[in-house]
Parts: C-alpha cells; structure tokens; sequence
C-alpha cells in the first residue's frame, strides 16, 4: 500500500512537471485542439462528397452506413494509438538530448515508473484528444455517437492504450541503443495505417491480407469502437476484440519491459546512456 | 565501521563508435579504449578525496561507475556496503550525484519545481520535499531565486542548482565532477566551505571530488588521489605528493605545448601548472 502510494506520488511529479512546461507553451496547446478541428472539416467535406456512392459502399452498412463516422472514428482512435505508440521513445530520446535522462537514472527512481511518468502528460493529452475529435463530429457536425455505451468505449481506449505500450516500451527500447531509427514505431504505424481500415474499411482489401491485418492491435479497436460508439453495440458483439488485445497486452508488456531494461544494461556497458 | 566507497580492481574498457571506413574494414576488428585499468579505491565515512587528474584520465568514468550509471568491465564496486554492480538501485540510494551538465534541467519551470521534481525522485514528497528544497537553496545561496525559471539564471547559478540536487537526498555519500568550475572564486570557495564543513565535517558524509584544478584540490582534500591513463598514478596529503603531482601535469602540458608549437612554431611556451596558495 505505501509503495503504491510512493508510486502515485511519483506519477504526480512527472504529470506536474509536463503540466507546468506544457502550460509555457500555451500557443501549440491550442494549435494541437485547432488541428483536430481541421482534420474534422478535411473528413467532413470528403465524406460530403461519399455521399452520393455511400449506398453503395456494403462494407460501411456494420458500421453505420455513413462514411464520416466510419472515417471520424478511424482517424481519432488511430491518432491516439500512433501518440501512444511514438510517446515512449519520444520521452526518452527528449531526455537524452536535455540531458534529463542522465540525471534521472542516478536518482533512486527505478527504470519502469521513470518511463511511465515520463510518458504520463502525452497518454493523456492523446486521450483528451482523442475525445475532442468525438466532441467535434458530435456537436458541430452532427454526427450520431451512441453514448450509452461509454463504459465499454472506455475499457478499448484502455486495452488500445496498455496494447501499444507494449509496442512503444519496445521501441524506446531501441532508442536507448541505437538513439535513432527506432524500427517499430515506424513499421507499425506504416502497417496500420495501410491495413488497419482507418479511412477506408479493411474488407475492401484481399482476404489474405485482412488476415495479417487482424494481427495489428489497431484493426481490433476500430473495427470495436465503430461498431460501440456508431451502432451502440454490447460488450458481447466485440468481445473477440476484448480478448484479443488483453492477451496481446499481457504477454506485450512483459516483453516489452524485459526488452527495454536490457537496452538500458546495454547502453550501461557501453557508456553510452548519456549519448545523443 | 565499513568503508562509504569500496573499489578494487576496476577495469572498464569502451568500443568507441566506427567510422564508416572502419565499418568497410570490418575484418580487422574493433580496437577497445581502456578508461579504467585497475583502480583500487577505498574512501570513509567523513573523508573527503580530490579525484585529481588531466582531462581524459578516467575521473568522470570511475564516478559513472559509482553511480550505476556505466557497468564496469571487471571488478567490484561497494558504496555503503552494497555491491553497486549487483544490486544498482540499492547502490543508488546511497549516494548523490553532482552532475556540472547544465542541461541536466527543464529550463521553462523554475528553480524550485525543478528540484522538487527531483525531489520526488529521490522519493521526497509534499512538506518533507518542500523543506528540504529551502534547505539545499540556502546552503547555495538560491533562497531568491527559486521562484525564478531555470532558463533566466546565469551559468554559475545554475550550477549551484545542479549542487543542490544532488544533495536533496541527503545521502552518505556525494560525487561531486567539477562541480565548481563556472562559478566565481567568491562562490567556489563558499561551496567548497559547503562540501568541507557542512557535508564533511559535520555531517560525516563520504565525497569524492573530482577536478582538474590543482588549487582546488590542494585547498579542498584530506586526501588526494591522481589519475592518469585510467590508472591511480599517486595518492596522498597534497604536500606530501605535489612533485609527483606537478610531473604529471607538466608532462601533459608539454605534450600539449609541442602539438600547438608544430601548427604555430612561433608561439612562445607556455608556463607550468600553476598553484594559488
């Protein structure tokens, strides 16, 4: 019970600390809610044009029928996990050319909570952004979000975000080594982005590669958060995707963790742990 | 009573970065750098060392190794009592770290929320965080200047930050690297008063001080301990080694002199090492 509450306190420290930074920064905090917004109207205009092939479009009907919730959803959810995904190796490399790293790693802080906080601040802001983007199609452009099933919503932005902190520890794993040219965020996003159906559904693509497609942890939260948020779908309609990324998430995070402190033992034998 | 630093037989050798001809010439392997090359080391609970030597002999890497943050190629290391290659974050929590880099801080929040983040890494929280941060602050004279952000002090006072951070923990033993070079002689001498009377004499702590200023050195330690080529080249009360000390930097500084001498053979050679009394 006191080492969990030493560890909130510490988790503090860091949100606090980002908190202040980002708050001297007050111009890009309200670029970054602008850019949502501009994406919004980009999606919106698109999707006026969809209209008139929309009938047409079969594999939308699951999801609702009309393309922008389709592309509303998918483009929120895949900038939440791409933020998520690249906020490890961010943190870390940002700490390596301020120097802060160096400093943190003779304190007696411990490996994990000093990655996790220093992830802290972006994971949230990702998350409020993510909401924003909802907000937005709701409230300006009208589109229909069911919000009686924001529990089950919730538990996805939950399982998306400990499925790609997996993903992410494991990356800035590679950044502690190699400082830059981190494969995996590159590669994921790169392959998410083509096969996970963000702005168009994947079955239009061929059934072999909607098969690798499920493997990305973003297929599965798309594919659940459309048919959550746009159909009002249960629990039970995506538990399939439930399972999928709580396994991929319990055996990702171990792994992940085991890789990245042996980078930081690496980069210790090396010396290189201050290098940039 | 144990020693506060416990080293013997410390070797560490880096593979430094290849070039790109080095990676074509793969097959003839890749030469390692020895930094350290047998360092035995043994400090107590209330003394304080110079660690004494030329820029390169291996000060800043035997310091890294006692605070965990290289792993040494042989060797053992205790601090405190604790084996600091087995069991790093216990050997952690046993020492403070004055790193002179600057950069160390986040330059857009203050002085206070700087060190109260590294506070709360120390594991100082709430009241306790905020108490000692006044305390270190007045021990450096920062007490007017923890309001102010990091980036808007001069670079003497941010290394005094950088001092106080690595004493907020309180621990019983403290590496200071160079930890007084930006500052004027006024304020290196009031740390120095600092490092001797408060942490040293009263407050028995070990410290380890590593500097390449013969004055300093002479003025600060019960004991001082030269490096040269990652090896421990004399040690000793500063009176009793100084001519072994001033051959090794004269020899360094001729070396340095006949380089400069081959690109401008009309520049006049540089005087010896010089020591203020």
């Amino acid at each position: 019970m006191k080492r969990a509450w030493a560890l909130l306190r510490l988790l503090w420290a860091f949100l606090r600390r980002d908190i202040q930074i980002a708050a001297s920064y007050r111009l890009q905090f309200f670029f970054q809610f602008a850019g949502v917004l501009s994406i919004c109207i980009t999606f919106f205009f698109l999707s006026l044009m969809m209209r008139r092939v929309e009938g047409g479009i079969i594999q939308l009907e699951k999801y609702g029928g009309k393309y922008f919730g389709f592309v509303l959803v998918g483009v929120a959810f895949s900038t939440y996990m791409d933020a998520a995904l690249r906020t490890f190796a961010q943190a870390i490399r940002q700490a390596q050319i301020t120097g802060t790293f160096e400093a943190m790693l003779t304190t007696r802080a411990k490996i994990g909570p000093l990655i996790a906080g220093s992830s802290l601040y972006a994971v949230l802001f990702t998350s409020l952004r993510t909401v924003a983007f909802l907000v937005f199609g709701a409230l300006i452009f009208q589109q229909e979000v069911h919000l009686s099933t924001w529990p089950v919503a919730l538990l996805f932005m939950g399982l998306t975000l400990t499925a790609t902190m997996a993903l992410g520890i494991f990356a800035a794993g590679f950044i502690v080594l190699f400082k830059q040219g981190d494969p995996v965020t590159a590669g994921l996003a790169g392959l998410s982005w083509l096969l996970s159906g963000i702005i168009y559904p994947k079955e239009i693509l061929p059934h072999w590669v909607q098969q690798v497609a499920g493997a990305l942890p973003l297929t599965h939260t798309l594919e659940a958060m459309r048919l959550v948020l746009l159909t009002g779908a249960p629990l039970e309609v995506v538990w399939g995707s439930v399972v999928y990324l709580s396994a991929f998430s319990l055996v990702g995070i171990p792994v992940a963790l085991a890789w990245f402190i042996y980078a930081v033992g690496r980069a210790r034998v090396a010396g290189s742990l201050a290098n940039y | 009573m144990s020693a506060a630093v416990e080293i013997q037989g410390l070797h560490k050798s880096f593979r430094p970065r290849r070039s790109l001809r080095q990676w074509l010439q793969f097959w003839k392997g890749r030469p390692e750098v020895e930094a350290l090359r047998g360092v035995d080391l043994v400090v107590q609970p209330g003394e304080l060392v110079a660690l004494l030597g030329p820029n390169g002999a291996g000060k800043t890497t035997l310091l890294k190794v006692l605070a965990t943050l290289v792993t040494p190629s042989a060797g053992t290391v205790r601090v405190g009592g604790v084996d600091a290659i087995k069991d790093p974050d216990r050997a952690r929590a046993q020492l403070g770290y004055v790193l002179a880099e600057e950069r160390s801080f986040f330059w857009r929040i203050s002085v206070r929320e700087n060190l109260r983040f590294f506070a709360a890494l120390q594991g100082l929280y709430g009241a306790e965080a905020a108490r000692r941060v006044d305390e270190v602050a007045a021990l450096l004279g920062l007490g007017d200047h923890l309001g102010r952000d990091f980036q808007d002090l001069s670079v003497g006072q941010r290394q005094r930050v950088a001092i106080a951070r690595g004493l907020l923990p309180d621990p019983p033993v403290v590496l200071f690297d160079e930890a007084t070079r930006s500052l004027d002689p006024g304020r290196a001498e009031r740390v120095r008063r600092v490092i001797r009377e408060l942490l040293v004499q009263r407050g028995k702590k070990a410290v380890i001080f590593a500097t390449h200023d013969l004055a300093e050195a002479r003025a600060l330690a019960d004991r001082v301990v030269v490096m040269a080529e990652g090896r421990i080249a004399c040690q000793g009360l500063y009176a009793e080694i100084e001519p072994e000390i001033r051959r090794l930097f004269s020899a360094e500084a001729a070396a340095e002199d006949q380089a400069l001498l081959r690109l401008f053979p009309d520049l006049a050679p540089a005087p010896g090492p010089e020591v203020r009394p």
